[in-house]
Formats: C-alpha cells, sequence, structure tokens
C-alpha cells in the first residue's frame, strides 16, 4: 500500500514542482481550472435544471451518447500519443523492484488522483442531480457511476497505452498514424457542424442510432451511464450484469497491463534498427537558395514532412470550406480567406517547436533576418499552394466558373486568401520570437507536457486576432466583393489585397529578426526551460 | 590571446555561478577548463561564446568584444553543440551541409566537407541514418563535426569525450591535436584529468566560479600528479563517511 500511495505523492511532487520552476506552468493551471471549474458549473447547472428528463428517450440516448464519446476520445487521444504520453510512465520505476500488480495499480491511482479525473468525476456527479425526480437512490447511484466511469476510463485509457508502448512502430508509420487518427478526430468533432439541424435526429432518435446505444450500453464505453437508468426502471437483473462488464473490464486491464510490465522487463534494452531515411541526400538543399536562409528553409521543409503536430491547424481551412459549403455555401470564399489565419498558428510557436535545435543557429551566429527569411519562405509557399488548390474546390463548389465575371471574382477572392495567408505569415514571424508556450516534442506530437495547458489556446487566439487585423485591408475588401462589378476595381481590390499580404509579410519578417537577434540568449533560456519540462 | 575573459559574473537567482572570473587562453594552445560539478564551467563558456549575457565583464576572441556583436564573434568560433542542441531528424550528412551553410558556406562545398569529416569521424555507414538514431558516441563525433566543418580559428568543445568509446576517443583526439598543431585554438572543458593531462598544453582549474589556477599544464600541475593537484585546489574531499546501514547485507 504504501508503494502506491508513494507514487500518487511522487505524481504531485511533480506537479507542485513543475509550476515552481515555470511561471508557465501556474498560468496554464490557473486557466485550466478555471475551465474545469467552468465545466464543473456547466454540469452543475444542466444537472440541476435538467430535472424529470430522466424518463425522456433523447435524454437518455443523449447521455449513453455524451459518455461513449467521452472515453472513446480519452482512447484516440492514447491512440495518438502512441504510449509516450505520459510524464508518470512504468519505465521510471524499472529499478525499484515494485512488484507489477502494485505499480499497475499506483499508476492509476496517481493518475486519478490528477485535476483531470477530479474534474471529470465532480462533473458527472453533478449531472447525477437530474435524477433526482427519481428518487434520492438514484442520484446516489449516479454519483457512484461518476466514480466508475472515472475509473474505467483511466484503466482503459492506461491499458491502450500499454497495449501501444508494446507495438514496434517505425517513425514513418508513426506519422502516418498520427495524420490518420488526427483527420478522424477532427471528422468526428466536426460532425455536429456538418449535420446541423438534423444532428438531434440523425445522432439521438433514429431507428440505427437507438441500436448502437443499446448495445454501447453493454460495454465499458457507456454501461456506467445506463446503470441509472436501470435502478430507475427498477431492472435489477440489468444493473448486475453492467456491473459484471465493468468488474471484467477491470480485471482484464489490470492483466493486460502486468503482462506489459513483465514482457517490457524481459525485452528491455533491445532497440529499433536504424532506419535509414529514405530520402535523396540533399535534394531539399538543392531546391532552395544556397546560402543561410536557404539552409533554413531546406531543413524546415524537411522538419514539416516529418512533424504531425501541424496537422490539426493545418486542416482548418479545409474544414471551414467544407463546413461552409454543407451549411452556408454563399460564404464558401469567406470561408477560405479566414482560414489561413488558423492554419499558422503552429508557426506562430515555431521556435519551440523547433526545440533546441535552434541552438545550431544561435551558435552559427546567423542573423535574425536570415533565419525568419529563410522560414516565411517556406510557410509562404506552402500556404500559397494550399490557398490555391482549394480555391480551385471552392470554384468547383461555387459553381464560380460558369460566367467570366464569377471567374473574376472567384480570382479576385483566391488572390485575397492568399494575401490573408502572406499577412499570417508575417504575423507569425514575429509572434514565434515574443510568444511561446511549451510544444510536445515531435516524436511524441500528442504527449502533454507541463506548463502548456491553457497556454496552448491563450497563445494562438492572442496570434489569430492580431492576424486578422493586419490583413483587415483584405478582409474588409473580401466581404465587399459581391457587391463589387466592374473589373477595374476587381482590379484594384486584388492590388491592395496583395500589397497588403507582402507588406506584412516583410514587415513581420524584418521585427521577428530584429526580436530575435535582441532576444536569442533569453529564447534559449525558454526553449531549456520547456525541454525539462518534456521529461 | 585568442580568448580573454575579464570579470565574468553571472548569478541565477540567489546562486552565483560565475564569480569575477578572468581568464586568457593563449593562440594555438590545447586549453583544458576543469572543475567539479558546478563550478560554472558550462557558464562561463556560454557567456563567452555569446549564448548566455553575463551579468558583468567582458570576453573578447582574437580581440573581438563577444557581446558588442554577439554574431561576428560566433562566426569566428565552432562551438560543439551538446546530442539536444541538434536537429536530430535530420541525417548525418544533411546535418553536416546544415551546418556548413548556416556558417556561410556554399551548398557544394559543405557537401564537400561534410564528405570529408563523415569518412575522418567513421561515420560513413550512417551518413543517410537519421541522427537521432544514432548511438551516444555517434552523436558526440557528428556534434563535434557540425563544429568543425567551417574550420574555426577556435574550437569550444564542453565535454567532448563524454560517453565516448576508447578507440572513438582516440580518433577524436588525434584530429584535435592535427588541428591545434595548424594553429588553432581548442578550449575543451572536462573533469577527466587524465584526459587533460594527456591532451592539453594549458588548464585552468575552476571552482566555486572562479579560476583557482590557470597556466600550462606543468605549471599548474606544480610537480605533482595533476589530479591530485585539482583535489588541493578544490578542496572538498574528506574521509570515507561510515554509513552504518551500508553493510551490503552483513548483519
Amino acid at each position: 500500500m504504501s508503494d502506491i500511495v508513494s507514487i500518487v505523492r511522487l505524481r504531485w511532487a511533480m506537479q507542485i514542482s513543475a509550476l515552481r520552476k515555470n511561471p508557465r506552468a501556474l498560468v496554464s493551471l490557473v486557466l485550466g481550472l478555471l475551465l474545469g471549474v467552468a465545466v464543473i458549473a456547466i454540469a452543475g447547472v444542466l444537472g440541476w435544471y435538467a430535472v424529470g428528463v430522466a424518463d425522456s428517450e433523447a435524454f437518455r440516448s443523449a447521455m449513453i451518447m455524451a459518455g461513449a464519446f467521452l472515453i472513446l476520445f480519452a482512447l484516440l487521444v492514447q491512440i495518438m500519443s502512441l504510449g509516450q504520453g505520459t510524464t508518470l510512465s512504468p519505465s521510471k520505476f524499472a529499478l525499484y523492484g515494485i512488484s507489477d500488480g502494485k505499480l499497475t495499480v499506483g499508476l492509476l491511482a496517481a493518475r486519478l488522483s490528477g485535476a483531470p479525473s477530479i474534474a471529470i468525476f465532480v462533473a458527472l456527479s453533478l449531472m447525477a442531480l437530474s435524477y433526482r425526480s427519481a428518487g434520492p437512490a438514484a442520484a446516489v447511484v449516479g454519483v457512484v457511476c461518476a466514480a466508475l466511469t472515472v475509473i474505467t476510463m483511466f484503466a482503459m485509457t492506461s491499458t491502450l497505452t500499454a497495449l501501444l508502448s508494446s507495438v514496434s512502430v517505425s517513425k514513418k508509420g508513426k506519422n502516418i498514424l498520427y495524420v490518420v487518427i488526427s483527420v478522424i478526430v477532427i471528422a468526428f468533432s466536426q460532425l455536429g457542424s456538418f449535420l446541423g439541424d438534423q444532428f438531434t435526429s440523425v445522432m439521438l432518435q433514429s431507428k440505427a442510432a437507438l441500436m448502437v446505444f443499446a448495445i454501447l450500453a453493454w460495454t465499458p464505453f457507456a454501461a456506467t451511464f445506463q446503470i441509472p437508468f436501470d435502478v430507475i426502471d427498477g431492472a435489477w437483473f440489468a444493473v448486475a450484469g453492467r456491473g459484471a462488464v465493468l468488474l471484467a473490464t477491470w480485471v482484464v486491464c489490470y492483466l493486460i497491463c502486468t503482462w506489459h510490465l513483465r514482457t517490457e522487463r524481459l525485452a528491455s534494452g533491445t532497440s529499433g534498427a536504424k532506419t535509414k531515411s529514405g530520402k535523396r541526400r540533399i535534394d531539399m538543399f538543392r531546391l532552395m537558395p544556397d546560402g543561410v536562409s536557404g539552409a533554413v528553409s531546406a531543413r524546415l521543409a524537411l522538419y514539416l514532412g516529418k512533424d504531425a503536430r501541424q496537422v490539426f491547424p493545418m486542416t482548418v481551412p479545409v474544414l471551414l470550406v467544407v463546413l461552409a459549403a454543407f451549411r452556408a455555401p454563399g460564404l464558401v470564399w469567406q470561408a477560405l480567406a479566414i482560414g489561413p489565419m488558423f492554419a499558422l498558428v503552429y508557426e506562430g510557436n515555431g521556435l519551440a517547436s523547433d526545440g533546441r535545435g535552434l541552438y545550431m543557429a544561435a551558435m552559427s551566429g546567423i542573423s535574425g533576418w536570415k533565419e525568419r527569411i529563410g522560414r516565411a519562405r517556406v510557410y509562404g509557399v506552402m500556404i500559397t499552394v494550399y490557398m490555391l488548390v482549394l480555391a480551385l474546390v471552392s470554384f468547383a463548389i461555387t459553381g464560380y466558373w460558369k460566367t467570366s465575371e464569377l471567374v473574376m471574382h472567384g480570382l479576385a477572392f483566391t488572390v485575397a486568401s492568399v494575401a490573408v495567408g502572406l499577412c499570417c505569415v508575417g504575423v507569425a514571424e514575429t509572434v514565434s520570437c515574443i510568444m511561446m508556450y511549451p510544444m510536445p516534442p515531435i516524436d511524441r506530437p500528442f504527449s502533454t507536457p507541463q506548463g502548456r495547458g491553457a497556454l496552448q489556446i491563450v497563445s494562438p487566439a492572442i496570434q489569430i486576432v492580431v492576424s486578422a487585423v493586419c490583413a483587415l485591408p483584405t478582409l474588409l475588401l473580401v466581404l465587399l466583393l459581391p457587391n463589387i462589378g466592374t473589373p477595374m476595381a476587381l482590379g484594384v481590390i486584388t492590388l491592395v489585397s496583395l500589397i497588403d499580404g507582402l507588406v506584412v509579410l516583410v514587415v513581420g519578417s524584418w521585427l521577428g529578426g530584429k526580436l530575435l537577434d535582441a532576444r536569442m540568449p533569453k529564447i534559449l533560456a525558454t526553449l531549456d526551460d520547456f525541454a525539462s519540462l518534456q521529461q | 590571446m585568442a580568448v580573454s575573459m575579464r570579470g565574468l559574473v553571472k548569478r541565477f537567482d540567489t546562486k552565483i555561478a560565475v564569480n569575477n572570473l578572468s581568464l586568457d587562453i593563449p593562440i594555438s594552445s590545447f586549453y583544458g577548463v576543469v572543475g567539479p560539478n558546478g563550478a560554472g564551467k558550462t557558464t562561463t563558456l556560454r557567456m563567452l561564446t555569446g549564448l548566455l549575457q553575463p551579468d558583468a565583464g567582458s570576453a573578447m576572441i582574437l580581440g573581438h568584444d563577444v557581446w558588442s556583436d554577439v554574431n561576428a564573434a560566433k562566426r569566428m568560433i565552432g562551438v560543439m553543440p551538446d546530442s539536444s542542441q541538434i536537429f536530430d531528424r535530420l541525417t548525418g550528412f544533411q546535418l553536416l551541409v546544415y551546418s556548413g551553410m548556416l556558417r556561410g558556406m556554399k551548398r557544394r562545398e559543405s557537401a564537400a566537407r561534410a564528405r570529408d569529416l563523415l569518412k575522418a569521424f567513421d561515420l560513413q555507414g550512417s551518413s543517410d541514418v537519421m541522427v537521432a538514431d544514432y548511438s551516444a558516441g555517434m552523436t558526440k563525433k557528428i556534434c563535434l563535426a557540425t563544429a568543425m566543418i567551417h574550420s574555426p580559428r577556435v574550437l569550444v568543445l564542453d565535454e567532448p569525450f563524454e560517453a565516448v568509446d576508447p578507440v572513438s576517443s582516440a580518433n577524436l583526439k588525434d584530429i584535435l591535436l592535427e588541428y591545434a598543431a595548424t594553429g588553432g585554438t581548442v578550449i575543451i572543458s572536462s573533469h577527466v584529468m587524465a584526459l587533460v593531462e594527456r591532451m592539453c598544453t594549458h588548464v585552468a582549474v575552476v571552482s566555486n566560479g572562479a579560476v583557482c589556477a590557470c597556466g600550462t599544464v606543468e605549471e599548474v600541475a606544480a610537480g605533482q600528479d595533476l589530479e591530485d593537484r585539482f583535489l588541493q585546489l578544490v578542496g572538498g574531499r574528506h574521509s570515507a563517511a561510515h554509513l552504518s546501514w551500508l553493510d551490503g547485507g552483513a548483519r
């Protein structure tokens, strides 16, 4: 028992140490706590006012679906981390001879003692207030099921972590998996937006949906959410059956985790074979200018090809266009124009993404301007090509290829979206030198370094606002474009957009270069701090 | 002088890491900076190489004030990065070409020198392998190669032989000695006295952020074994503590 308690205490000691060492971690914790409090408050309000709906089929379906989605999402996040998401990993205890069973239970207890699990438990418990119209027993069972949900969720994620870390996957394979999983997660998260008004009827009330929920309610994904309804209905055999499902799940999770620990102990020390990069040697360097900035561009381009961390932000422009196509076809071009503001949040934290590799540039004494231009070149080309391809899709969706006047409008929108993209690159090159937050390392793109928390939301939000301000002339013109008829006016609008984009690109890169030169030692110290948080 | 440091000071919160440190390093010397853990060696070298701003004091490299134009100073020297301070998702060849081009060399010349360095460091077979897949010793070698590709006049190496096998160490030493013989200045930090005694022409003993002794190896050793002299200078040696419970289970 003392081993288990020690592991829990270790978890909190590491958390407190991170808070002491890094003010960003403290800010992130405070923002995370505020978010947690907000979620709990919303759950409390919903639970209080949703009294009497426990008998409604739609409510029950919604609870089952939400519960299953919560657990599935947690599992998907674990898949994305490929077993390397946590700071407290079993390998760190290899030297101490703790029994596999105690270590398994101890690590689970440590995770259950964390803020996320406590927040989920409290929120689900407050949701159980909605059962009180059926009697206090139902509400009490709801609270108990909240605890069982949290235990089941974290037990399953621990098991998945163990299974995934047992699988030997090449670096290339991992990248492909990250991209596939990321696209699936994004698609699921946008399902509500795509279905719109039909969401309720399709996802909660259709026969197919009800059948799926009935099956899910007998699985660990949703059993704990069905149990309170069984208590309300007096279906005691069903309660016992679902309890048995949960117990069996925990036993299987325990057995898999202990098996994994035993296997790891026997196989420790073996490492994967060296892999050739498969890339022809310095072709990327040949594609870039033969100089300092060209070297920066080539290195960045090589890295972007292996970096799954950019998948989420880079997918946003496509999502916005597809969303507009489904819900508001008249706004497809406007959706295209604002997409780059979200796509380039990754470069807005570009220095943190590169990590301590920036030391090579620092040691070489290259000027900040050349470093920034090297990066701006790659992102400028990337966003331009991206917008041009999306513009072709937008032409097809909107039918703007049908008349010459519409083609002119479409071209003007295309140029405007490219211009917004270039503005955003310029802003990103400045912002990345002053607003940095911890990033997961490239080989563990979905791990969660300490201190990241809410800063990963606040910093990009600020960058998007600044980008919008800098791109304001272009964005205003995009709004006015549908009302403009003459080719001359369209030409002027196109020219103004291009000038806006190019000016912000150049000025942003220049300013970023100055900041990089002035702040290089401070930036390096910050990157050293971030590296320690990734351990 | 290749390097001249005067009154360098660096504080981290309440701890004084470097305390008014002054040191001159002659051109063409093979200079060892030695000291116990936490003595301030790495902090001093970071301030010298423009990676960490000193709170006070000055540093000159080949007559040039480092902090008046830090990028110009950096271009004169070669600093060996730590294994975590490189882009290890590049192959060994790509990393060297990148390093050379960052130094202002043309691509063709960078590639040619990269091939030479890979051959000299016995890394030809792994030139197309990602550095992330290198062993610790191979990574050390590629890091050293990135510092040398532009043939600097001053090389600064922080613990260059840590985790390197004896054969590779011997090969690296030969390369560094040859480099020093051509007029280059090598500054290494280490706490392996035997290595310093064998390789270095000069040594500075640093402790508690200040220089305790400096000069040629013979001058500093003052007739004693260098390691004994080092222990005498830095102190901290005490008789073995008696831990009553540390008995190997005899009781």
